[in-house]
């Protein structure tokens, strides 16, 4: 699997999304995104990628496009 | 202890592995990736989500934030002490998780006494504990949980064995605990009643836009129904400060927009409406309060206005939605009534600055946080002024 795809599987099992849904994810619009929802999200993506983010990254990442753009800091870069 | 043994209910491990564990060095790798597996466990779960005080935790003992904690921390040549005895409360279903974590990382064995009650919260950190530790089987001597019942012969001897003693709340239980003594070296830490109250400036709340008022129905909720009031910064107390008029006005829409929004989140059990109802008659009784029949919003909400804002204020504990409320007009009428049982001040549209400076000119001893209604609280390690890493652990000092 591409750094892409995990990155789509990760929105789609945590926000139980599909398709469109996870292209346009954000945070307290996408249902189940809410503080709680964050956590999970932010907890499984560094499990997925192998990497420990910054508090200031953690708050910052507001939706599925913001985030493309923090993880490249990590260089994790989500080809399109 | 054979006889001992048949009284105790073990979920995770044994008194006797535990007791003979080595201490280790604070923010030991085996301990991260033990918690960081923990946290992966307790996320995994599909309903986790419905647990806002379970995801909270589990995140925080992720890999990524011990990382970062351990960086805080001047850790050279420092190691547990060995052995702590923790005395976990039944008000808060995590509490028992957090003293595990902060004394783990501390580099300790524990043996925890888990309360008799049964949450859905526990009964999930076991499991995950349960699974992690078959990962990591070198850390299985660290990590012994336990429930017994009032059996003083098990807190003797347990008391005995460990170097330290932490009993989480509340007064009666850490009397209780303290009939059974620790040895001359063992030390013990104790987290007693506390009492915390809300302030809200009346005007500002009236001129607030109708979605901030929503946002602060929302986080009230968060700080008190959530735990049942339980949690010892639960206000259990709401005091309006300015002209009364439009306090009593404040007052009346707070409270309907609170109503709303237990009614969509809040399940009353049948027993909590008696007990309100008697715990309302008591304080009434014994503080000369008025139960005003419009202060009553429906079953879930029952405000009762005391008279005024006396020191023994902190003798008015109710639950399952019973609050007191009292009317002042300045910050320093509630200020100098603080007692040292007193710990957080949650408030809305009140100078920060200004309470401070209240408390140090009054001297009051007690107020240990000041924050916003709602204001979620992540864990820490520290707690009450204490730092669990420095509290739990020894330096050894080498010339």
């Amino acid at each position: 699997m591409n750094n892409k795809e995990k990155y789509r599987k990760v929105f789609q099992e945590t926000f139980e999304i599909s398709g469109e849904q996870i292209d346009n994810a954000e945070y307290t619009v996408t249902a189940g995104w809410d503080s709680v929802g964050h956590m999970t999200l932010v907890a499984a993506l560094e499990d997925e990628f192998d990497i420990m983010m910054d508090t200031d990254d953690i708050i910052d990442f507001s939706s599925f496009e913001v985030g493309k753009q923090i993880l490249k800091k990590y260089d994790v870069l989500i080809d399109e | 202890m054979i006889l001992m043994q048949q009284n105790i209910e073990y979920m995770i491990g044994s008194m006797e592995e535990t007791v003979h564990a080595k201490p280790l060095p604070v923010f030991d790798r085996n301990v991260i990736e033990l918690l960081d597996d923990v946290s992966k466990e307790i996320l995994k779960i599909r309903n986790v989500r419905e647990f806002e005080d379970l995801v909270s935790i589990a995140f925080w003992i992720r890999k990524a934030s011990l990382i970062k904690m351990k960086q805080q921390y001047e850790t050279k040549d420092r190691l547990g002490y060995g052995l702590m005895f923790h005395i976990t409360p039944s008000n808060i279903p995590v509490q028992f998780l957090y003293s595990l974590v902060v004394s783990l990382l501390a580099g300790n064995a524990n043996i925890i006494r888990m309360s008799q009650k049964e949450f859905e919260q526990g009964r999930i950190i076991c499991e995950a504990l349960r699974k992690s530790l078959e990962k990591y089987p070198s850390m299985l001597p660290y990590v012994c949980l336990l429930r017994y019942g009032h059996d003083k012969e098990i807190t003797d001897e347990l008391s005995l064995k460990c170097d330290g003693r932490i009993v989480w709340g509340g007064d009666a239980t850490i009397s209780k605990i303290r009939e059974s003594p620790l040895s001359a070296r063992a030390f013990e830490l104790t987290f007693a009643d506390r009492f915390s109250l809300c302030i809200i400036n009346g005007q500002k709340y009236l001129e607030a836009p109708s979605d901030t008022k929503e946002k602060l129905a929302h986080g009230f909720y968060t700080d008190t129904f959530f735990s049942d009031q339980n949690a010892c910064n639960s206000p259990r107390m709401v005091v309006w400060i300015g002209e009364k008029e439009s306090c009593r006005n404040a007052a009346e829409i707070f409270w309907n927009l609170e109503k709303e929004v237990v009614e969509q989140k809040y399940a009353l059990e049948q027993i909590s409406g008696v007990n309100k109802l008697l715990q309302e008659c008591t304080i009434a009784i014994e503080m000369d309060a008025k139960r005003d029949r419009k202060n009553s919003y429906g079953n879930y909400v029952n405000v009762v206005n005391v008279g005024e804002v006396s020191p023994n204020i902190s003798d008015c504990k109710g639950n399952g939605g019973l609050f007191f409320q009292a009317f002042v007009e300045n910050v320093r009428d509630i200020i100098k009534c603080v007692q040292k049982d007193w710990q957080t001040l949650s408030y809305y549209g009140v100078c920060t600055t200004e309470i401070l400076c209240a408390i140090r000119e009054t001297g009051v001893k007690g107020i240990d946080r000041i924050v916003p209604i709602g204001q979620s609280m992540p864990p820490s390690l520290q707690w009450e002024g204490i730092d669990f890493i420095y509290s739990l652990s020894r330096h050894i000092h080498v010339l």
